[in-house]
């Protein structure tokens, strides 16, 4: 797994002439950690996840991958990414090819990448078009075939820019579930970059940027009890989540308890004793 | 306003990677109505924009505008397809100048002919609308601006040239829940002007209380075209399945499927709110009367 530590880093564009975007920034990621970032376009989202795959280089500070100072020029081999615009992502022109080349890179053996290949676009969805034109595929589709490159490296790192946003709302969530269960069964650090606080709630930490200063960091669950930073960041808590709140205090459930419609579903179908304990 | 009648297209026709995407689809879209389209990922929503915007000649079937068949005879596409502007699903793709107020003013300057102060006005005006840092980055490069950046820019440089039909690919994507309220409530004014919209979105719970139709695409087809109240109530499996109906009207519809609200499924999240409150107040007395509370697991509708 993976360990990721920003010392004092600063960074800006155009090569230190435009204001900064980062300004001593410290951020330590614990291997195996699955943390979300929100925050409001331009925030720096985006910039610190490029940051971290040695895509962009500080101009003053450090950036330590497992410990080791990521040097200027080098990539961070370790991690897997996919960003939001799959346009400047997708290499070739066949789907299946796509995943592998990321693999072949590598220097897999085929059987290997086959098989990766193979579990990579059955977990998006995508295997039946595995012999597609990649530009056939649609805006959403090709974001899940990024994610599926990404996935099939089985890094113990996956650094993801807002990768489904344009992935209808059930389809996403199947996905983001994936990933999860994934994540359970093979620990690997992850850092996912989100609109959505109902995304950002599938994390074990949530980070909030504001102008490139983390303005917060602690749980999701303890994201959504501050009210008015959620508002600042132009966020919203997700309607479900508020109807949790509502039970929360009513003490039918713990707070942060239920945060899906899932959870709320079972919990009108299978009453908790809570429920039978409760006087007006 | 703007028809299409009994489309189907192909990709890569007649080769071994041909894709039907569309199959004999129907839409049409009367003046001033707003029609949201929505649908799983690869269901031919941006290809149907793309072919009633006049950028992909349909393989099969009519798009008329304003009554006109938009392709002659000849196969030759008529002027009028001035008319309708189409915002991208991937705004980057429609970038093409230096900096972002060349960008942003282009339409209006070359397409319009307009003056300087005008051309200030109406960019001004849009973008303090939904919130775009107009003076701030005017001169960036609109391709170094964030992505939601990027998608509010391209929506000014649309907006900005006021057409009579729109036609919105995912214009909410990569934006915030707060700039997603100001972009929806921006279009509602719109609406309210009489102007003619195609929304393609996945957000369905920032449109379904004004919008008049909602369809639904899979596969090549409309699985669905109604309003959203009939979209809400439906007890068909696969529409709801495909249009990923917000999880409050999930909540509505499962509990009136219970039998716990009389009232019809509800998108709004006031009422779903009470109607929750009335079935927890349902659920705690049958417990203190002794029965049992819940509906049997087989009964559970299948919403997820």
């Amino acid at each position: 797994m993976v360990s990721i530590e920003f010392n004092k880093v600063t960074f800006s564009y155009q090569d230190g002439t435009e204001e900064p975007v980062f300004s001593d920034f410290d951020l330590s990621i614990t291997a195996g950690e699955w943390v979300a970032i929100v925050g409001p376009s331009g925030s720096g989202k985006t910039t610190l996840l490029k940051l971290m795959k040695g895509l962009l280089q500080p101009q003053a500070g450090e950036i330590r991958i497992n410990a080791t100072v990521l040097a200027a020029g080098e990539l961070n081999h370790l991690a897997a990414c996919a960003f939001a615009n799959p346009e400047n992502q997708i290499v070739s022109p066949v789907v299946a090819e796509d995943v592998a080349f990321g693999l072949e890179n590598m220097g897999l053996a085929p059987e290997t990448i086959q098989v990766r290949v193979e579990e990579a676009l059955r977990w998006v969805g995508l295997w039946e078009r595995a012999a597609h034109f990649s530009h056939h595929l649609s805006g959403g589709e090709q974001q899940r075939l990024i994610l599926a490159g990404a996935l099939a490296q089985q890094k113990k790192c996956l650094l993801l820019d807002d990768p489904l946003c344009m992935v209808a709302g059930r389809s996403r969530t199947e996905i983001l579930n994936l990933l999860k269960s994934i994540q359970a069964r093979e620990p690997c650090t992850m850092v996912h970059t989100t609109h959505l606080l109902e995304e950002a709630l599938l994390a074990e930490r949530l980070v909030a940027l504001e102008n490139g200063t983390l303005v917060f960091d602690d749980s999701p669950g303890r994201f959504l009890q501050e009210k008015e930073l959620v508002e600042q960041l132009g966020l919203e808590v997700p309607a479900i989540a508020d109807l949790g709140e509502m039970l929360a205090r009513r003490g039918l459930v713990e707070p942060g308890e239920v945060i899906t419609l899932e959870q709320l579903l079972e919990l009108l179908t299978v009453p908790g004793p809570k429920q039978d304990n409760e006087k007006e | 306003m703007l028809e299409a009648i009994n489309i189907s297209h192909t990709f890569s026709d007649s080769t071994p990677f041909s894709r039907q995407v569309l199959n004999g689809l129907e839409l049409k879209l009367a003046p001033g109505e707003v029609v949201l389209l929505t649908g799983p990922s690869g269901s031919g929503k941006t290809t149907l924009a793309r072919i009633l915007a006049g950028l992909v000649r349909p393989e099969r079937g009519t798009v008329r505008i304003n009554g006109e068949d938009l392709y002659n005879s000849d196969g030759r596409r008529l002027a009028t397809t001035d008319r309708v502007v189409v915002a991208f699903q991937y705004p980057e793709r429609q970038f093409f100048a230096n900096t972002v107020w060349d960008e942003l003013s282009w339409g209006l300057r070359v397409g319009y002919g307009m003056e300087g102060s005008e051309i200030s006005r109406r960019l001004s005006k849009i973008s303090e609308d939904i919130a775009f840092p107009l003076a701030q980055l005017a001169d960036r490069s609109p391709r170094s601006l964030s992505s939601g950046q990027q998608r509010k820019a391209a929506l000014v440089s649309l907006l900005a040239l006021e057409p009579q039909v729109l036609i919105l690919d995912e214009p909410l994507a990569g934006l915030n829940v707060r700039e997603r309220r100001r972009v929806v409530s921006l279009l509602q004014q719109w609406n309210r002007g009489n102007r003619t919209m195609l929304v393609i979105a996945h957000e369905l719970e920032l449109f379904l209380g004004w919008v008049g139709r909602v369809a639904v695409m899979a596969a090549g087809r409309l699985t669905f075209c109604g309003s959203p109240t009939e979209l809400c109530q439906t007890n068909d499996p696969v529409v709801r399945q495909t249009a990923s109906l917000p999880p409050m009207v999930e909540l509505s519809y499962y509990l009136k499927q219970c039998g716990f609200s009389k009232g019809p499924v509800s998108a709004d999240s006031a009422t779903v709110r009470r109607q929750l409150e009335e079935a927890l107040t349902q659920l705690r007395h049958n417990s203190e009367a002794g029965t049992k509370l819940i509906p049997p697991k087989k009964e559970k509708p299948s919403v997820l």
